[in-house]
């Protein structure tokens, strides 16, 4: 459907994230991201989004501007609030309804985050709008709460549009929710599923509204990279024709995975550091989790060096991360204590030993824990029943 | 005017400054003087050999970009000619793929211009093979299929087939097979359906003997790295020399007709691709294990012998040999001894890293079979690799679970264990507890309702 393709792109995503970039990113892009800033308000004639960022102190108020902005969106209100008028009298559903939905897109490009959630949900409770209206709808809806970032509405959303495609949404639909879906989990720190719907989608990634392709690869990389065992990795993302068509745009995180799947720690060190710096300080959607993004990649080379290795020395250790030992001796304590790596480090002869938590162990213990709640339940069961 | 040509010719080899003013002269002169169309191509292509000679990419994108005038004058072939050979002077310049790609963009954009099709479309066909080369595979792509879809229309099989053979090359880099396969039905489709002259059939060999290299069909790999050698033997012409000025237009012709193949990126030289066709052969025997074969192929054949004493088949060789010998050690020094050879190509350097993989870890196994407790020096004196590679190999194959064990570091040696059984009795256990806590649940549920 044309008009969905047409009004899917509002509001523009890519100016949420140059806020972000005016915010949190670097002294250096902050002044390039500001013009781009104001140069995509005036574009899109976004009042009210303006208008929230001189309130929050971001943008300093310019009165003509302002002014500006305000005309000009009042007077393209109007103009389709006589469409909708219009199509009312003398036109059919089909008509009323796309002239509606021009009107509630209008509304979200610039910015008018609840009046628009209103107008949205309007159109979606009368009867007249299709299945794949409908689903548009959800996602414009997803797209403006994306871009103000409400957790409540976006969750809500892909709930509902989860509905929606259940009953009946077709092929290009369902891949977009499954891309949306897994950029949200990312910011939600649920990589497991981020990395399985990354997966599925990535071979049909067709949402350039969302985020460019490589971006999008990016952030579903780094999601699997944390999760995924070490042999999907290698077939499943690193050698993906998705993956190693952009990945000439994003080499740390291509550093990142083949490191960890070659085992050469040093550069997987360096390429973390790298993927830090590039990736996790820019993205939005990532930039909460960068300490514990960092710190899971931390753990999983430790874990899987030491799993080969029944005792290695401290020095050896530190060698192959390219590290000095005191960091490898504080780390390893950190991660020990909070039962992260099983190992135990014997400072005297330094050396690392590693001991396998004993599976069949931890079943024993389940097994009498269960036991006995379920023989007590049994019991009171038996002192009903005699009654 | 010819006496100036004459002059630049002379001093073209000492003073190439000198050479380019005189050149500029001829090049430039106003259209009432009396320098002929040829002459002005004359100079024209000189002072681009002179320019990739001196490796001044700068100075021949403005030479390119400053020649639009006169090439308007000239006819649309001549022109569509000159500017190709033009954009390839690029290639013996290092380092010069981005302003190559840059003067294209400018070239493609000019064609538009004067709604030259033919032209625009030849230009945009090596700006993709260009983008390739540059590892831009997404623009390469978007190209490619704009290009495909106009093609169609067009109906130009020729072309066509060019654009396919591309497309197939592209979906290979990202490693995509099977669309790469596809692609190449598509250009073999198109070239049944016209007559194809055999380089290209050639190049269409090599792409299907790769694609099936990569998909471990050696033997079918092989047989088209044949045909493509044996079909390049009637072609292969001398190296022009296109340095020198007086053959230039010969040359200009020559490598106008070489430019074609040249547009989908491999070496224009047919006795060059002979030779890695050939090369290609060898690896596949290598690696189906046969590496007895090897020296009867040098023995016979006549194309084969040719190459007997290049550097690329020696190096092969000594790589057939100590595969034979099951030999790493070997194997390690033949890959630093022939670096260059070995190194440069792609698939030659993808699959012989592959190779040698295997055969460590092959060696590997082998040799740890006897022990449940070994030295990790004893490992690597018997195998004749450093105790670091060693260690680092088992540890990843430990990871890969390829067999089951563990290293002590502390003790310096390697602990191997038979298969751990799972012991399902616990698990089961579990299970049986829970669906029984499932049944008193109901029968509390029944209880109530008593």
């Amino acid at each position: 459907m044309s008009d969905g393709a047409v009004f899917a792109k509002k509001p523009e995503l890519p100016l949420a994230q140059l806020k972000f970039a005016v915010v949190n990113g670097m002294p250096e892009q902050r002044s390039e991201a500001l013009r781009k800033l104001v140069e995509g308000i005036k574009q899109d004639k976004m009042t009210a989004f303006y208008a929230r960022l001189v309130a929050e102190g971001i943008l300093k108020e310019d009165k003509d501007l302002a002014e500006e902005l305000k005309t000009a969106s009042i007077a393209e209100l109007a103009a389709l609030d006589k469409k909708v008028e219009e199509a009312k009298e003398e036109h059919g559903d089909l008509e009323q309804n796309e002239s509606s939905i021009h009107r509630a897109v209008f509304l979200a490009q610039i910015g008018e985050d609840d009046k628009a959630h209103e107008a949205y949900e309007e159109i979606l409770q009368r009867s007249t709008t299709t299945l794949n209206q409908k689903l548009d709808i959800v996602f414009g809806k997803l797209r403006l709460g994306l871009f103000y970032y409400r957790p409540h509405i976006i969750q809500k959303e892909i709930d509902r549009a989860h509905e929606l495609v259940n009953k009946g949404g077709d092929w290009d639909r369902r891949n977009r929710l499954k891309a949306i879906e897994c950029i949200w989990r990312c910011s939600q720190r649920q990589f497991k599923e981020a990395s399985d719907l990354f997966i599925e989608c990535i071979s049909t990634y067709a949402s350039p509204e969302l985020m460019p392709l490589s971006e999008f690869v990016c952030h579903g990389a780094l999601a699997c990279a944390v999760v995924m065992p070490r042999s999907e990795i290698k077939k499943k993302v690193i050698d993906a024709p998705e993956v190693v068509e952009v990945i000439g745009y994003i080499p740390n995180v291509g550093r990142l995975l083949r490191a960890l799947y070659d085992c050469k720690y040093t550069d997987y060190f360096g390429a973390l550091a790298g993927v830090e710096t590039d990736h996790l300080s820019v993205s939005r959607y990532l930039y909460a989790h960068r300490r514990f993004y960092t710190r899971e990649m931390r753990i999983r080379g430790y874990a899987q060096l030491l799993e080969s290795y029944l005792s290695l020395t401290i020095k050896s250790m530190a060698d192959s991360f390219g590290v000095t030992q005191e960091f490898i001796d504080k780390e390893l304590a950190r991660f020990v204590a909070a039962g992260r790596l099983h190992c135990v480090i014997d400072k005297v002869g330094g050396i690392v030993e590693t001991n396998r938590p004993d599976t069949k162990n931890a079943q024993y213990q389940t097994t009498i824990k269960q036991g006995d709640l379920l023989l007590n339940r049994i019991q009171k069961l038996s002192g009903i029943i005699s009654i | 005017m010819a006496s100036q040509l004459e002059q630049a010719q002379r001093v073209a080899k000492e003073s190439p400054q000198q050479a380019v003013e005189l050149y500029s002269s001829v090049l430039f002169a106003d259209s009432t003087s009396s320098v002929s169309v040829a002459e002005r191509e004359v100079a024209l292509l000189s002072m681009a050999a002179i320019f990739e000679r001196m490796q001044d990419a700068a100075a021949l994108t403005r030479l390119i970009n400053s020649s639009q005038n006169y090439l308007t004058a000239v006819s649309k072939a001549k022109s569509s000619k000159l500017i190709r050979t033009l954009v390839d002077r690029f290639n013996g310049i290092e380092g010069g793929l981005q302003p190559q790609i840059a003067t294209c963009q400018g070239m493609v954009e000019w064609a538009k211009g004067e709604n030259r099709e033919y032209l625009r479309q030849a230009l945009e066909t090596r700006l993709a093979s260009l983008y390739l080369d540059n590892r831009m595979y997404t623009e390469a792509l978007a190209l490619i299929s704009l290009l495909l879809s106009e093609l169609k229309k067009l109906d130009d099989k020729m072309q066509l087939v060019e654009v396919h053979l591309l497309e197939s090359r592209v979906y290979m880099a990202i490693k995509n097979l099977p669309k790469s396969r596809a692609a190449l039905t598509s250009a073999r489709t198109a070239a049944n359906s016209i007559y194809t002259p055999p380089p290209l059939q050639a190049h269409l060999d090599l792409q299907s003997g790769t694609l099936h290299a990569e998909e471990g069909d050696f033997k079918t790999a092989y047989s088209y790295f044949f045909e493509t050698m044996e079909g390049l033997a009637a072609y292969v012409v001398p190296k022009s020399a296109d340095d020198s000025a007086a053959s230039a237009s010969a040359a200009a012709a020559a490598a106008a007709s070489t430019t074609d193949l040249a547009s989908t990126g491999l070496p224009a030289s047919f006795e060059q691709r002979q030779l890695q066709a050939f090369a290609y052969m060898l690896l596949c025997k290598i690696m189906i294990q046969q590496p007895d074969d090897i020296t009867a192929l040098l023995a016979t054949g006549k194309t084969a012998s040719k190459f007997r004493d290049h550097r690329a088949v020696a190096a092969l060789q000594a790589v057939a040999k100590a595969q034979k010998q099951r030999s790493l050690a070997d194997f390690e020094r033949v890959l630093s001894e022939y670096r260059d050879e070995l190194q440069n190509d792609e698939l030659i350097r993808n699959h012989l890293t592959a190779l040698y993989d295997t055969l460590l870890e092959q060696n590997l196994v082998r040799l740890i079979e006897p022990y449940s407790r070994v030295e990790i020096t004893h490992i690597a004196k018997l195998i004749g690799l450093p105790i670091r590679v060693v260690e680092s190999k088992l540890s990843q194959m430990i990871l890969d679970k390829v067999f089951y064990g563990i290293l002590d570091q502390g003790k310096g040696c390697l602990v191997i264990f038979p298969e751990p059984k799972h012991d399902s009795t616990y698990e089961t256990a579990l299970d049986t507890i829970k669906s029984l806590s499932n049944v008193v649940e109901s029968l509390y549920a029944k209880a109530a309702t008593l």
